[in-house]
């Protein structure tokens, strides 16, 4: 009794601390694929301070403060882990569709968009019930996702068609389709929403998608096999993985050029940007790179789970609020 | 009427792989290293012909390549026992000493959309360490994959080729 007592005492004061004064700043949330599990990163302090279960083979995540949530999608057991960030603990287990890769949350925090591989459709659920309110039939092998500011319409990679889709969210449709280049599978959106970013597999290049024509208006080549992007904070730079060169291009998004190409970890995938410093995960070596965002210098390395993907955006900015 | 049904069968796996998924959703690495004792130039000299994978590795009968060790160079490896492999150089790069090939369709082996790099690289004591990586899909591009098309059955197999090709390089440079 007295034992369990004291341990229970030493369980309290281990959670106070971490969600108290220990932790000074941003945590990322890294998918691991092989491991079925999500490392918790301190970006300052360059250690992983936790390991959450998922899912089987995890591979989107989408950290969003509106709703308090991190979601994590895992194709081979069709579900999505709901991570309370306040905590760090895994809250819910969704079922979702056949094989969920992409995943987005709405900047308003209330809508869960996720892309179901298989079939072709995206879902749409409540962030507060967790409650599926619908599905769009999308295009072929749907993958990345990202919504708009307004919270009404997302953009989905319809990577086998080279197109992206636009979803109207209430109206649970596709709208229309914008041609990109061959294999879209990672998205991201300019803070303003005027700019769709897509980045294509097979073409080794990246659409610019001006959101206001619904077109392409320009293609920037990369690296071999365009995996991830981000953007800086100021959002003056956009960094993009190159799975097949080991490398990651540097885009001035003002000018819409490839502005550097710097060599990086190995099997580059998931990107992120934490204030001055770039993080890289490398699928092959299980890691992530934590480099210099202005320079390309390497900083250091943190050990991951097996299979890192962090396919999405996994930082959680204001973790030391909480 | 074995051979009609086996081009229906064909017919049919054509069919799904043109309608629908280049893979399933989760890829699969095989990572394998091996120290050698001899120089990183004479190792590097020994594999990094993309045509004459048969002079090291043990279960390649054949090789034949359309360009050499050029990039774009497309190989045919005849496999020991039956089975091809059909391969293409993406990089070569003499000074890190390492290349990358990879294969859309596994051939021989139960894979899809397979890439895989090789690399030269110094250890101690004038020793060399090869590392060969590879990432893949498994053979079956859908949910639910049967016995010998699923995950376990890609990783075991190009594990496989990596191991024994090293250890008979090994044993090949040492003797």
């Amino acid at each position: 009794m007295k034992r369990r007592l004291r341990c229970r005492l030493c369980a309290g004061a281990v959670l106070v601390a971490l969600s108290g004064c220990v932790l000074a700043g941003p945590l990322a949330y890294i998918t691991n694929q092989g491991s079925h599990d999500v490392s918790v990163l301190d970006v300052d302090a360059g250690r992983v301070i936790a390991t959450l279960p998922a899912g089987r083979s995890p591979a989107g995540v989408w950290v969003s403060e509106a709703a308090g949530r991190a979601f994590v999608s895992s194709p081979d057991s069709a579900s999505i882990t709901v991570i309370d960030l306040a905590t760090r603990m895994p809250v819910g287990d969704i079922r979702a569709g056949r094989s969920p890769v992409g995943i987005t949350v709405t900047p308003d925090g209330r809508r869960l968009l996720v892309a179901d591989w298989f079939l072709h459709r995206v879902l749409v659920f409540d962030t507060a019930t967790q409650a599926q309110l619908g599905e769009i039939a999308v295009g072929s092998a749907p993958a990345g996702l990202v919504a708009a500011p307004d919270s009404r319409t997302a953009y989905v990679a319809n990577r086998d068609d080279n197109a992206v889709g636009v979803l109207d969210i209430a109206g649970l449709k596709q709208t229309s389709t914008i041609a990109v280049g061959n294999h879209p599978f990672a998205l991201e959106l300019s803070a303003d929403g005027r700019t769709l970013w897509a980045l294509n597999v097979y073409s080794n290049d990246v659409s610019v998608v001006d959101t206001g024509q619904a077109r392409t208006v320009a293609t920037l080549p990369v690296g071999k096999a365009p995996y991830g992007i981000a953007f800086s904070e100021d959002g003056a730079h956009a960094y993009v993985t190159n799975q097949q060169s080991d490398s990651v291009s540097v885009i001035d998004t003002a000018q819409r050029q490839v502005i550097a190409t710097w060599p990086s970890v190995v099997y580059p995938e998931g990107v992120a940007v934490s204030g001055e410093r770039l993080l890289v995960v490398s699928w092959m070596d299980d890691l992530v790179g934590v480099f210099d965002a202005r320079t390309g210098r390497q900083q250091g390395t943190v050990a991951l789970g097996r299979n890192p993907r962090g396919f999405g955006r996994f930082i959680h900015r204001s973790a030391a609020a909480h | 009427m074995r051979a009609v049904s086996a081009f229906i069968m064909m017919l049919a796996a054509s069919l799904v792989a043109s309608t629908a998924f280049a893979h399933g959703p989760t890829r699969q690495k095989a990572f394998e290293t091996i120290t050698i004792k001899a120089s990183p130039d004479a190792v590097w000299a020994k594999v990094r012909d993309f045509a004459q994978l048969q002079s090291w590795h043990p279960a390649v009968e054949s090789c034949t390549a359309t360009n050499g060790s050029e990039v774009g160079s497309v190989r045919t490896l005849k496999i020991k026992g039956g089975g091809e492999l059909v391969e293409s150089l993406e990089a070569i790069d003499d000074a890190a000493k390492k290349f990358s090939y990879r294969a859309k369709d596994g051939g021989a082996l139960p894979v899809t959309n397979y890439s895989s790099t090789l690399t030269v690289k110094p250890a101690d004591g004038g020793t060399t360490l090869v590392e060969w990586r590879g990432a893949f899909y498994r053979k079956y591009m859908n949910n639910d994959p049967p016995k010998g098309e699923d995950d376990e059955a890609a990783l075991g197999a190009v594990t496989g080729v990596y191991k024994s090709g090293l250890e008979n390089l090994k044993a090949i440079m040492e003797k």
